[in-house]
């Protein structure tokens, strides 16, 4: 198992700046999502790891040699593109036993590795299938048992699953995290989708603008966000400019509740929507219900209070939703609230 | 639903549109050809109605076997350098910029309206010992004696080759330039050299484009007339030249007919033989 480390990883596209100054380590058999939005530089930090793209400056190093005057073709990476990018004139065996019969691998042995890893991602009985002929989910295990038919030193995935309906997406995603658990491959996974990258990973590194903005456990990530950016991006969130007088938060003028310990005089915080509560009480603040929707077993309402939106969630019951248009007072459990660090 | 057979009847009628010319000039013709090749040579009238089948049995002699058997070997390799040289261009130039692969797609359209006959003569001045190459090398000091650098096998060769380029580079161009460049990453990552990459994924990657440009310039180059007649010389003439030379310089059109109707058989099978072969390769595929 490997430690991947990135060290002041610059690049630019023209004058375009797509990743600045990144320096990160991954531990030896963790399972690693760089997540963001679009164009925030994810999949061109996953390309100049897999050595598909130059950088500007820096160094990636793994297990202490750097990588960086390593071509592609030389770096034992295992990777699964967005595209899948299987070959198309091979079928299903062969695309997986490739990468060892590049390697020079005699056809047996090769053929008995390819078929541990078709037993492994459940392709059985599909061994000389063209892959235009398979559907989206077993040309996803092709491309996953192709990579890793090589054994690789890291397993590289970039938004393997965005073209697959959800289920098939949760299902995969399931697996994928079984199947990196049982082999201990070191696993660097982009994706755009936050809950994608809650579920499968140990630490989940936030772009945004070629920038890591944060990098932590889900947990951390989500409880406690290091920036504004990371607040607002993953998963939902109340952002509150609050002032703080004798121990008691004030918001758009109004107390609002206790505010958090250390939480200096004018602070951000953030509150989860789930810590907001539609009732009224001695910190509450009044507002209108501008919009809801039904999420299933939960019910999402967003509140107009004077120059603000807010969101709060709470479980589906019996009482009924908030109706569009109603006044509603709204309070907030500021024990559960996070200070952004300024 | 009633709505299907009317619509099948509308889709027969509008099919009848393109399908009357090509029955008028294309059926017809042949099943006349396929007529005159049984009737008996007339050098006076041209043919007199009969059925015998002396002009196919011509074909195997020594002479038409070796002129056919010439023709396949110069269409199937015009084809393959045609072929190699289009797919290894349209791979170059379909990973420059947007500006240069438009004006390069407008140079190959401008290239299809020069006639068979205009590229010859281009290809004469070229290879002409007055003004052509042969000069060049001779002013350069690098050929102390220039000569004509045609009739020749391999004038006539840069003939075909300027003769389908533009078609090959046309017919492969749509699909090289919307490849998924994440393939040819992928067998890298997988420790592909770039070396070995072209043979092993780019190539094969293409198998079916290739050879359907191939096919398509083999049967195109069976019927090259100019080509052979203007640049290769006697020695390289295919059967397009020597059935032209029997059915009008010498009068004899039910064996011209006789051969063109073996030829266009011979040509037939080998294509559906090739397209049987794909299929079946296919289907095995599929019931696995």
């Amino acid at each position: 198992m490997s430690r991947l480390v990135l060290s002041n990883v610059s690049k630019r596209f023209g004058t375009v700046p797509v990743l600045q100054d990144i320096n990160l380590s991954i531990e030896p058999g963790s399972f690693v999502c760089l997540l963001g939005p679009s164009g925030c530089g994810k999949t061109t930090l996953l390309r100049t790891i897999a050595g598909f793209e130059g950088m500007d400056a820096g160094d990636v190093s793994l297990e202490g040699q750097s990588l960086t005057a390593v071509p592609s073709f030389q770096r034992n990476i295992g990777m699964v593109f967005q595209s899948l990018a299987l070959f198309p004139h091979l079928n299903v065996i062969d695309n997986i036993a490739y990468g060892l019969t590049i390697r020079g691998e005699a056809r047996p042995e090769r053929y008995a590795k390819a078929q541990k890893l078709i037993d492994l991602v459940d392709l059985d009985g599909l061994q000389k299938r063209r892959v235009s002929a398979l559907s989206g989910g077993q040309k996803q295990r092709v491309a996953i048992a192709r990579a890793l038919a090589i054994e690789p030193a890291l397993f590289l995935m970039d938004e393997p699953f965005s073209a697959l309906d959800a289920g098939l997406r949760e299902r995969l995603q399931k697996e994928v995290k079984q199947l990196q658990r049982r082999l201990g491959v070191t696993t660097i996974f982009v994706t755009h989708d936050q809950q994608e990258a809650m579920t499968l990973a140990d630490q989940i590194v936030v772009m945004d603008k070629g920038v890591v903005e944060q990098a932590g456990s889900p947990g951390d990530v989500y409880h406690r966000p290091q920036t504004r950016f990371v607040a607002e991006f993953v998963g939902q969130n109340n952002i509150l400019d609050v002032r703080v007088d004798q121990g008691t938060a004030y918001w758009l003028g109004h107390p609002i509740g206790t505010a958090p310990a250390h939480c200096p005089e004018t602070a951000t915080i953030t509150v989860r929507p789930e810590h907001l509560h539609l009732c009224a009480g001695s910190h509450s603040v009044s507002g209108e219900v501008a919009f809801v929707r039904q999420l299933g077993s939960v019910i999402e309402t967003q509140i107009t209070a004077g120059p603000s939106t807010l969101i709060q969630t709470q479980l589906a019951s019996a009482k009924g939703a908030p109706v569009v248009g109603e006044r509603v007072d709204v309070s907030f459990d500021l024990d559960q609230a996070w200070v952004l660090p300024s | 639903m009633n709505v299907a057979p009317q619509t099948r009847s509308l889709s027969w009628l509008i099919a009848l549109i393109p399908l009357s010319p090509l029955v008028v000039f294309f059926v017809m013709p042949m099943a006349y050809m396929g007529m005159v090749s049984v009737f008996k040579n007339d050098p006076v009238a041209f043919f007199k109605p009969a059925f015998v089948l002396d002009n196919y049995a011509k074909f195997f002699a020594p002479f038409y076997l070796t002129v056919s058997l010439r023709s396949f070997v110069q269409a199937g390799l015009g084809a393959g350098i045609v072929t190699l040289l289009g797919f290894l261009t349209v791979l170059f130039v379909s990973d420059q910029s947007r500006w240069l692969q438009r004006l390069w797609v407008l140079l190959l359209l401008s290239m299809l309206c020069l006639s068979e006959v205009i590229l010859a003569f281009s290809l004469l001045i070229l290879f002409s010992q007055s003004s052509g190459i042969p000069k060049l090398l001779g002013w350069l000091n690098l050929w102390d004696t220039p000569r004509f650098l045609y009739p020749s096998f391999g004038a006539m060769m840069a003939g075909y080759v300027m003769l389908g380029f533009s078609i090959a580079a046309l017919m492969l161009f749509p699909q090289i330039s919307r490849r998924d460049r994440s393939i040819e990453e992928a067998a890298q990552g997988l420790g592909t050299p770039p070396a070995m990459l072209f043979v092993r994924v780019t190539l094969p990657m293409f198998r079916t484009a290739l050879v359907a440009a191939f096919l398509t310039l083999f049967i195109y180059f069976l019927g090259v007339f100019v080509m052979p007649t203007m640049l290769g010389g006697p020695q390289n003439w295919n059967m397009t030249v020597i059935i032209q030379d029997r059915a009008v310089e010498r009068f004899n059109m039910p064996l011209g007919a006789a051969l063109s109707m073996i030829m266009l058989t011979v040509t037939a099978a080998l294509i559906g033989g090739i397209a049987w072969i794909n299929r079946q390769q296919d289907e095995a595929e599929d019931r696995v």
